[in-house]
C-alpha cells in the first residue's frame, strides 16, 4: 500500500476582490465580490514509504497548499487524500505523532523560552520514551550543531539558528514522514548544507519519508530522488528526478579550445555557436544531434586542445517546464 | 494531566521572561481595587454609613476584596495571544501538536493565571489581616464549599474565554472581543457591584447567565451569605455551563478546522 495517495485532490480558495481607491473600499463594504482560485486542481499521485519527493512549482503552483492538506490542517474542496490509508483530518492525534512538519516561514518553537525547554516540551506532549528522547536529542544536537543555542530563547536566535532548531525538534519524536515547506528559505550556504546533509542522512539511515517543497533547486537535487512538478495547481510531472532532467534537459553545452579548421554549422546547422575569446561555445539539443555526434563534428572542425561537456542543472529544467506551462 | 501541566509550565515561563511587563501586569489590578475602595468609601460617607442594598460597609469592603481576588485572575492576554498567532500563521503549530486545542488554551491560561492568583491571594490575605477589624471576615464553616465553588467558577470562566477566543479566527478585532468579554463578565458577575444590588429585572437576567456563577456565588459563600438558588443547584449550574461551553468550543473549533485557510505559501 502506498504511504500517501491523492485522488483528484482539489483545493479552491474564495478570495474577495476589493476595488482600488476609497470608492472601491466603500463599495466593498456594501457588496463583496468573490473569485475562486484553484490552488490545487485534480491532483493524482502516490508516494511510497521511504521515498524522498520534491514538490516543485512556480509561485502559486499549490505546493504549500498540498503540504497543508497532507498534514491535515487544510480541508480539500474535493477529491481525497489518504496517508497510511486514512484521512489526515480524521485520525489526527495518532497521525500527528507519526509526522514532522517544518514550515520555513513559521517556527514551531515556543518563542520566549530556551530551545531546550521546547525540546523537553515535545518529550511530554508526544509522550516519548525518555531513553528514545535522549538518544534523539543527542543526535540532533550533534548533527545540527545546536549546543551553542540550546539555552537561548527562540526569539533571540538568527533565522538560520532557529531553522536548525526547528528541524532538530521535528526529529525528536522519530517521525515516519517529514513534511518540509521551504525549510532553507533565507538561510546561508553553510546552514543549508548542514540541513540538507542531516535530512538526507535521516532518510537513508532511518527510512524517514520526506516530502519537500523548495525554490532552492540544490535542496531538491541533494535531498530528493523523485519529483512532483506542479504548475497552476495541476500535475505536470511525477517521477524520478533524473528522468525529469533526461526528458526535459535535452540541451547541452560544449566548450572547445583550439584552432578552427571549418565551420561546424555546416555539419550541425541546428547548433548555436558562440565565439568567445580563446574558446567556442556550442549549444545544441540532443534531440537533433547526440553528444557523441557533436564530438565527432568538433574533431573535424577544430584542432581540439580542450573540450568540456555540460548538461543543464535542474534550474534550467524547471524554468523550461514553467515556460512551457506559461505558453499553455 | 502531565501534558497539561507541561503547557502550564511553558506558559508561566513565557510570562516570567519579561520582568517589567510581568510586574506591570501583576500590579495593574491594584489600581482598580483602590478606585473601588475609594468609590464605595465615598458612597458610604455620603449615606452616613448606612447599609447600601443590605450591605453594611464592612461586608462591602470584604466583598470588594474577594471580588478583586477572583476577577483579576485572568488577564487580557488570551485573545491577544491567539489573535497574534493567527495573524502570523504560527497557530499552525498548535494545530499540528497531538494535544487538543482546548487543552492547549487552558494550559496557557492557567500558566498566566497562577502568578496572578498567588499575588492576589497575598494581597487579599494581607489586607484582611491589616484591616480585619473593619471587614467582615470569611465564614470558616463555608470555606470548603466556597473553595469548591471558586474552582468551578474559575474553570467556567476559562472555558468561556477559550470559546470566545475562537472568534479571533473570524475577526482581527481581538481588542473588541476582549472588551466585550470583560465588560459582560465584570458587570454581570458582580465584580463591580454585587448582583444583589441590581434592579429586580436585571438581577433575574444576570442569574440566567453564567456570569454570577463565576464570582458572585463563590464570594457569597465566602461571606456566609445565602445564594439565590439552593447550593446543590448552584454547583450543578456551574457544571452545566462548563459542559455547555466545552461542547460549544468543540463544535466551533471543528467548524474552524474544516474551513481554515492559510493566506500565502
Amino acid at each position: 500500500m502506498a504511504l500517501i495517495t491523492a485522488e483528484n485532490l482539489t483545493k479552491v480558495y474564495r478570495q474577495n476582490i476589493k476595488q482600488p481607491g476609497l470608492k472601491g473600499a466603500l463599495k466593498s463594504l456594501v457588496k463583496t465580490e468573490w473569485i475562486e482560485k484553484r490552488a490545487v486542481d485534480g491532483l493524482c499521485f502516490s508516494m511510497q514509504e521511504g521515498e524522498t519527493l520534491a514538490c516543485i512549482g512556480e509561485n502559486g503552483a499549490g505546493k504549500s497548499t498540498l503540504i497543508k492538506m497532507l498534514v491535515g490542517i487544510l480541508t480539500p474542496t474535493s477529491g481525497s487524500v489518504t496517508v497510511y490509508g486514512q484521512n489526515p483530518m480524521e485520525h489526527h492525534a495518532d497521525y500527528l505523532r507519526k509526522i514532522g512538519v517544518v514550515f520555513g516561514q513559521k517556527t514551531g518553537l515556543w518563542w520566549d523560552i530556551p530551545v531546550i525547554e521546547s525540546y523537553e516540551a515535545v518529550k511530554v506532549l508526544y509522550k516519548l520514551d525518555p531513553a528514545l528522547y535522549e538518544k534523539n536529542r543527542r543526535m540532533v544536537v550533534e548533527l545540527l550543531e545546536l549546543e551553542p543555542i540550546l539555552h537561548s530563547p527562540a526569539r533571540r536566535l538568527s533565522l538560520g539558528q532557529r531553522m536548525k532548531a526547528d528541524i532538530g525538534m521535528v526529529f525528536l519524536h522519530s517521525p515516519r514522514i517529514l513534511y518540509l515547506d521551504e525549510p532553507t528559505i533565507g538561510l546561508d550556504i553553510n546552514v543549508k548544507f548542514t540541513i540538507r546533509q542531516f535530512i538526507r542522512r535521516m532518510n537513508q539511515e532511518n527510512g524517514i519519508s520526506v516530502l519537500l517543497t523548495s525554490h532552492d533547486l540544490d535542496d531538491i537535487e541533494q535531498i530528493c530522488d523523485n519529483a512532483l512538478v506542479l504548475s497552476k495547481g495541476r500535475l505536470f510531472y511525477h517521477g524520478a528526478l533524473d528522468a525529469l532532467k533526461e526528458n526535459y534537459a535535452t540541451a547541452r553545452r560544449m566548450t572547445v579550445r583550439g584552432k578552427r579548421l571549418a565551420d561546424i554549422r555546416v555539419l550541425a546547422p541546428q547548433a548555436q555557436v558562440l565565439e568567445e575569446p580563446h574558446k567556442t561555445v556550442i549549444l545544441f539539443d540532443t534531440a537533433h544531434c547526440s553528444a557523441r555526434q557533436m564530438l565527432d563534428f568538433l574533431s573535424r572542425c577544430y584542432e581540439i586542445e580542450d573540450v568540456t561537456v555540460e548538461d543543464p542543472g535542474i534550474d534550467y529544467v524547471v524554468s523550461k517546464i514553467f515556460a512551457m506551462g506559461a505558453a499553455k | 494531566m502531565k501534558r497539561f501541566f507541561k503547557l502550564v509550565s511553558l506558559s508561566m515561563q513565557g510570562a516570567l521572561f519579561y520582568r517589567a511587563a510581568f510586574l506591570l501586569n501583576l500590579c495593574t489590578p491594584l489600581i482598580l481595587l483602590a478606585g473601588q475602595f475609594m468609590l464605595w468609601s465615598a458612597l458610604y460617607s455620603l449615606g452616613g454609613d448606612a447599609p447600601i442594598g443590605g450591605y453594611p460597609r464592612e461586608r462591602m469592603y470584604s466583598y470588594l476584596l474577594l471580588a478583586f481576588f477572583i476577577n483579576n485572575l485572568l488577564t487580557w492576554s488570551s485573545e491577544n495571544d491567539l489573535s497574534r498567532e493567527i495573524r502570523k500563521g504560527t497557530v499552525a503549530a498548535r494545530c499540528i501538536r497531538p494535544v487538543p486545542f482546548l487543552t492547549q488554551s487552558l494550559g496557557v491560561m492557567t500558566g498566566k493565571m497562577l502568578p496572578q492568583a498567588l499575588l492576589n491571594l497575598l494581597i487579599t490575605a494581607a489586607l484582611f489581616c491589616l484591616l480585619g477589624k473593619r471587614l467582615q471576615l470569611p465564614a470558616p464553616a463555608f470555606l470548603p464549599l466556597a473553595a469548591g465553588s471558586l474552582i468551578l467558577g474559575v474553570l467556567l470562566r476559562m472555558m468561556m474565554v477559550s470559546l470566545l477566543s475562537l472568534l479571533c479566527f473570524f475577526t482581527t478585532n481581538h481588542i473588541g472581543l476582549t472588551w466585550l468579554r470583560t465588560t459582560l463578565t465584570e458587570f454581570f458577575s458582580g465584580a463591580l457591584i454585587p448582583v444583589a444590588l441590581f434592579p429586580g429585572w436585571l438581577r433575574t437576567l444576570s442569574y440566567c447567565t453564567p456570569f454570577p456563577l463565576m464570582l458572585q456565588t463563590p464570594v457569597s459563600l465566602f461571606l456566609g451569605e445565602g445564594t439565590p438558588l439552593p447550593l446543590p443547584l448552584c454547583f450543578l449550574l456551574q457544571l452545566f455551563w462548563i459542559l455547555l461551553f466545552w461542547l460549544l468550543h468543540e463544535w466551533l473549533y471543528g467548524r474552524i478546522r474544516r474551513n481554515l485557510s492559510f493566506a500565502g505559501g
